[in-house]
């Protein structure tokens, strides 16, 4: 119960600051946009690199938004009291978490067609970039978020928390890539890569929330 | 000698490798000691200087 | 052992003899292991002279990971039974791994341009080497980005167990990754026999890496042990000597002897 009122709250916040939540999306759109510029005008070449850009963008778009997740919550005390309180820090993060999923990563995923037809993604690549980031996104925004738990009393920069960060994602996205290469096969879905991919969802599910709770609790002792 | 340098004709591979290896070992010896040395000192400098006030020299518990 | 060692005072105790044997053996392998891989040791039949790199490339990799190891066990001790010692072990140990982790990549770099004819492959053991590193980097600068020690100590513990964890599953993912499409160009450079020639001076060049970072740590820890003391010594006669610089600047410092317990 606590969970959810948590989870709520997150998101009224977010959506009342207004625009913040807007962030990772813009980011994403704009580093798919200029990796076309990048790689040029030639639409087979782009089309070669579509998967990977959209999967590089949605990592670095997740990471670079995450850096002051926790900043406010710990300079305003609110991580204390939750801490004193009868629900669990981890909890907390995991509310914060699916939060962020749903102001960042679900607009993000939605505007990921949109970036596809724009990189000449074919139809097959674009529907496995969709189902891989699915089931991937999760890991990146757990692992960012105890980035951001690490870095959230310092002096820290959104650079530190992608470089605590994008390590841990790296089994991601090459699990997210090999999924969207075996989705381009019919029966691709029962590849074992998909699983592989799960199950660094599942891994980060279990070790980021504690881990961010941990370091939660370093923050304000 | 010139055979011994040339390294087989990797001379350009070989002796980098080497060289780098030799540098950051070098470095965090002399990074080491320098910090050994510093900290063994500023130690003395202190018990002395509670030795004359006629304090304690007993290392405090850290 | 280690949790035994955590005493400072036993730490001392043990690290004064151990270091200079640790100093020793550094110097004695050196000496024997270096001279054996540049000059006595065989050429390959395939590489030639180039093989010799391997004498410092193997050795460094070893250490990128031994020293992971290390910190994630120091930071275990150093999150559960907050440990000073584990503590600055990882502190030392960071920047050291870091070295070694960025001295197997290049040495790695040299060896890979004249025997793959590239100086990157995106081999398996390449690119979690490379994660590796980063993953050395990301636990440095959060120590520096965290001015209060106790809670630097903390963060970067759980930073290190959490990285550690990962480092097999990096692994897995790449080789995965990698034999996808593994290039029948590449030789092998490390086969998996290795001529009893070559594995001696492999295995004392990789003593004298071994040894040399037992001394810098056991050195490192030793100052540590020091600069603690120190700091201990100046918190409990600090107040006098402020007393004294206060009281040069203005005299009504001496009549408040109260103060010099503040």
């Amino acid at each position: 119960m606590a969970f959810w009122a948590m989870c709520r709250r997150d998101l009224a916040l977010t959506l009342r600051e207004g625009g913040g939540w807007a962030n990772a999306l813009v980011f994403f759109l704009l580093v798919g946009a200029f990796s076309g510029f990048a790689i040029g005008p030639d639409l087979e070449r782009i089309r070669a690199f579509a998967a990977p850009i959209l999967w590089i963008a949605a990592l670095l778009a997740c990471q670079l938004s995450l850096d002051r997740l926790f900043a406010a919550d710990v300079e305003q005390g609110i991580v204390e009291i939750i801490a004193l309180g009868p629900s669990s820090l981890t909890q907390f993060v995991a509310a914060k978490c699916v939060a962020v999923w749903v102001c960042a990563v679900a607009p993000l995923l939605a505007a990921t067609p949109l970036l596809g037809v724009i990189l000449n993604i074919a139809p097959q690549t674009l529907l496995g970039v969709v189902v891989t980031l699915l089931i991937g996104a999760p890991a990146l925004v757990l692992w960012g978020a105890l980035g951001s738990a690490l870095s959230a009393g310092g002096k820290a920069s959104g650079v530190l928390v992608a470089l605590l960060a994008t390590p841990l994602t790296a089994p991601t996205l090459i699990f997210g890539i090999l999924g969207v290469r075996a989705l381009e096969s019919p029966g691709g879905w029962t590849a074992p890569e998909l699983r592989y991919l799960l199950a660094t969802t599942l891994i980060a599910c279990v070790l980021a929330p504690p881990a961010a709770a941990a370091a939660l609790k370093a923050q304000i002792d | 000698m010139a055979d011994f340098l040339n390294m087989g004709g990797f001379a350009l591979y070989v002796w980098p490798a080497y060289g780098l290896s030799l540098v950051s070992i070098a470095a965090i010896t002399f990074v080491t000691l320098r910090f050994r040395r510093r900290a063994a000192r500023d130690l003395a400098e202190r018990q002395m200087a509670a030795k004359q006030a006629g304090r304690s020299t007993d290392a405090p518990q850290i | 052992m280690i949790t035994w060692l955590a005493n400072p005072e036993r730490f001392v105790k043990f690290a004064r003899p151990a270091a200079p044997i640790a100093a020793i053996i550094t110097v004695l392998t050196f000496i024997i292991g270096i001279p054996w891989a540049l000059v006595f040791s065989p050429e390959d039949f395939r590489q030639g002279a180039s093989v010799r790199i391997m004498y410092v490339h193997v050795p460094a990799a070893w250490m990128a990971m031994f020293v992971y190891t290390i910190i994630a066990v120091a930071g275990f001790i150093s999150f559960v039974w907050r440990h000073v010692l584990a503590d600055a072990a990882i502190r030392y140990a960071a920047p050291m791994g870091a070295i070694f982790t960025a001295l197997a990549l290049v040495t790695g770099s040299l060896w890979g341009q004249p025997m793959w004819g590239t100086w990157w492959a995106w081999d398996a053991r390449l690119t979690s080497v490379l994660v590796l590193f980063f993953l050395y980097l990301g636990l440095i600068s959060l120590r520096g980005a965290i001015g209060n020690e106790t809670r630097a100590a903390r963060l970067v513990a759980i930073a290190a167990m959490v990285g550690w964890i990962n480092v097999p599953i990096v692994k897995f993912s790449v080789d995965i990754w990698n034999s996808l499409h593994q290039s029948a160009s590449v030789i092998r450079a490390d086969g998996p026999t290795i001529h009893a020639s070559m594995l001696w001076p492999l295995a004392i060049m990789g003593l004298a890496y071994m040894a040399f970072f037992a001394w810098a740590m056991l050195t490192a820890l030793l100052a540590e042990v020091d600069v603690r003391r120190v700091k201990a010594l100046d918190s409990k006669t600090g107040p006098a000597s402020r007393i004294r610089i206060e009281t040069n600047a203005s005299p009504g410092g001496a009549f408040k002897p109260g103060a010099a317990n503040g």
